[in-house]
């Protein structure tokens, strides 16, 4: 479905660092893809000469069967079906929130790549229903600078998709916007893919914005990709450098069995087993995808009674990784793993070795709300 | 109706003085006109130029500002004699002579006042900030919908600025006439010329009437120029600074 190689030489210019990007990204499922890693690393020069906008790059670009970029061959950004955010404000300021939408449906109706697109959305992705899905109805006449920094972002994710895009590029998406918003927008991108099936990648250098959304990750350090998996796949792997990290944690797929509306708290099934969790009303589906940090997972070898901690989870322990201070033990729970940080002490006090049967403490409220 | 003797537009002015006014005005508009015309196309094709290339159109667009216009006069005049290339092709076509004729007097004035055009608009379209231009392209807009669309309606109030600009340049202009124009009244004979006709034959009384008008309406013109760059606008916001 998308095959990108890229090669991007920028000498030292102006105090700058010399940076070279070498990478090479392969996927057959539209589903949301995150680049992650430090500032420099080199994940919005990648999305700039996906979107045709570094001419001095050398790559190879093929979408659904049509090449892009190869050698002399270089498509100009207008002929790409790429959706792309970049990290500026770019609404037009002239014109209104609808104006601006309709704009991007005037572009795309007349660029010579709506001819040439090898596949179209049917139905295509209509401006109304755009409107509805991201809320964006009742402020269609305001102009852009009337408008918060999540209005703005959904409404520039609303053009984009406009464009009736083969792929969606988004650079920094939920910089600068709150919470609330964030989670928003998180679902509606969600139910773009389910919805149009349009794959989405994005760059990020937040971690918990990568575990609340991605489905596939790359992991980028100084120009290349060290890591890439299915996100719960690489958290899981005890050597991948978030993991020598505060941020080590581990991603679980549950299903919805019912719903206390007193406590506000789902209870969901764990392949044989429940775990309890905060969601809002509005919140609740079939199938959540929970995060947990590590370091909010307790280990016990007994199951503890009169304890506030509302799940104990009976686990498998199949790797222990010692750090100078801590260990990380990964737990086995049907096919699903978790990660647990606990001190040397702890893990000399309770003797764990590899095979051992422990049950993992885990508070509902440090189990991530799940994105809707 | 302006050559009637019991009527006149501006009462204390001349009838020539007033025919020359005149010729000035329809002068500048026209000139104005064909320079935005040329501006605006060549300033959109220049900010995508690679930097030489404006380091060379800018020189070159600038060159009006400092040089004498007599300078430039004195080679348009070259330009438009019969056996020129330039004159050659003009009197083949139209069978009339390009020097001492308002034809070539507005081409004296697209060139005199190139910069005061030109400029402004460069520079404002120069400013439009980068992702507007990018985003737009990544949407599948051409060139020539961006111009339309974005930079247009965005630079509206610099483009507003050059138009005047040139308008009350035009108006002023003397030096280029006085080369390629000569005096001839209704053709070529505008109000900086009368004015010093007036002063050659010592008529103090008429100067100083024709230049104190002369005076007012560009400065009434400069007045309205800036007032429209100073204003703040209510929405929509047009401001082309990020």
């Amino acid at each position: 479905m998308f095959y990108a190689k890229v090669a991007l030489q920028r000498p030292n210019v102006r105090a700058l660092d010399a940076f070279s990007l070498d990478v090479e990204i392969a996927f057959d499922r539209p589903q949301i893809y995150a680049l992650y890693g430090p500032s420099g690393s080199g994940k919005s020069t990648l999305l700039r000469v996906l979107t045709g906008f570094e001419p001095s790059a050398h790559a190879k670009i093929i979408l659904k069967n049509r090449l892009y970029q190869e050698g002399d061959k270089h498509s100009p950004p207008q002929q790409r079906p790429f959706g792309y955010l970049s990290q500026h404000e770019d609404l037009l300021p002239h014109l209104t929130l609808n104006q601006n939408l309709a704009f991007a449906e005037q572009c795309a109706a007349r660029s010579s790549r709506t001819s040439e697109q090898p596949t179209r959305y049917t139905p295509p992705l209509d401006r109304s229903e755009l409107l509805n899905l991201l809320k964006l109805q009742p402020l269609s006449h305001h102009y852009p600078d009337q408008l918060s920094q999540g209005e703005k972002q959904r409404t520039r994710i609303a053009r984009a998709l406009l464009q009736q895009p083969q792929l969606l590029l988004l650079d920094e998406p939920f910089v600068n916007i709150d919470h609330d918003s964030k989670e928003m927008i998180f679902g509606y991108l969600k139910k773009v893919v389910e919805r149009w099936s349009v794959p989405i990648i994005f760059v990020s250098h937040i971690f918990s914005e990568i575990l609340a959304l991605s489905d596939y990750l790359f992991i980028m350090d100084r120009g290349g990709i060290t890591i890439h998996g299915e996100t719960a796949t690489v958290l899981s792997d005890l050597n991948n450098p978030i993991n020598s990290t505060h941020l080590a944690s581990s991603l679980l797929d549950v299903t919805h069995i019912q719903y206390d509306t007193t406590h506000q708290l789902v209870e969901a099934a764990l392949e044989d087993q429940t775990l309890l969790f905060h969601a809002s009303p509005e919140h609740i589906q079939t199938t959540y995808r929970i995060a947990i940090y590590a370091h909010a997972i307790s280990l016990s070898l007994e199951k503890p009674h009169a304890c506030s901690i509302l799940n104990t989870l009976k686990a498998t322990v199949i790797d222990i990784e010692q750090d100078t201070l801590d260990a990380l033990i990964k737990l086995k729970i049907g096919r699903q793993y978790l990660i647990s940080r606990i001190t040397l002490r702890s893990l000399e006090t309770l003797n764990l070795t590899v095979g051992q049967t422990v049950f993992a403490l885990i508070k509902s409220v440090a189990i991530t709300p799940p994105a809707f | 109706m302006f050559t009637d003797p019991e009527w006149s537009l501006i009462p204390w002015l001349a009838p020539s003085d007033i025919t020359a006014l005149l010729l000035s005005i329809k002068l500048a508009a026209l000139s104005t006109l064909l320079l935005l015309l040329i501006a605006i196309p060549a300033a959109w094709l220049l900010t995508r130029a690679p930097k030489p290339v404006k380091i060379l159109a800018e020189s070159t667009i600038a060159l009006p500002l400092v040089l004498p216009p007599t300078v430039l006069g004195y080679y348009l005049l070259l330009a438009f004699a019969p056996h020129s290339w330039l004159g050659g092709s003009w009197h083949q076509l139209t069978g009339t002579t390009l020097s001492f004729s308002f034809s070539g007097l507005m081409l004296g004035s697209v060139l005199y006042s190139l910069p005061f055009v030109a400029q402004p608009i460069f520079n404002a379209f120069e400013r439009i900030p980068k992702p507007y231009i990018e985003s737009a392209m990544n949407l599948g807009a051409s060139n020539t919908t961006i111009l339309h669309r974005i930079a247009l309606p965005l630079c509206k109030r610099s483009i507003l600025m050059g138009a005047g600009l040139g308008f009350a340049h035009t108006l002023g202009e003397f030096g280029v006439v006085l080369m390629i124009g000569g005096n001839i009244p209704g053709e070529t004979q505008v109000v900086a010329i009368q004015l010093y006709d007036h002063v050659e034959s010592l008529a103090y009384d008429a100067a100083n009437r024709l230049a104190l008008t002369l005076l007012g309406a560009s400065f009434a013109l400069l007045l309205l120029c800036y007032s429209i760059h100073y204003s703040t606008g209510s929405s929509p916001p047009c401001s082309t600074q990020k």
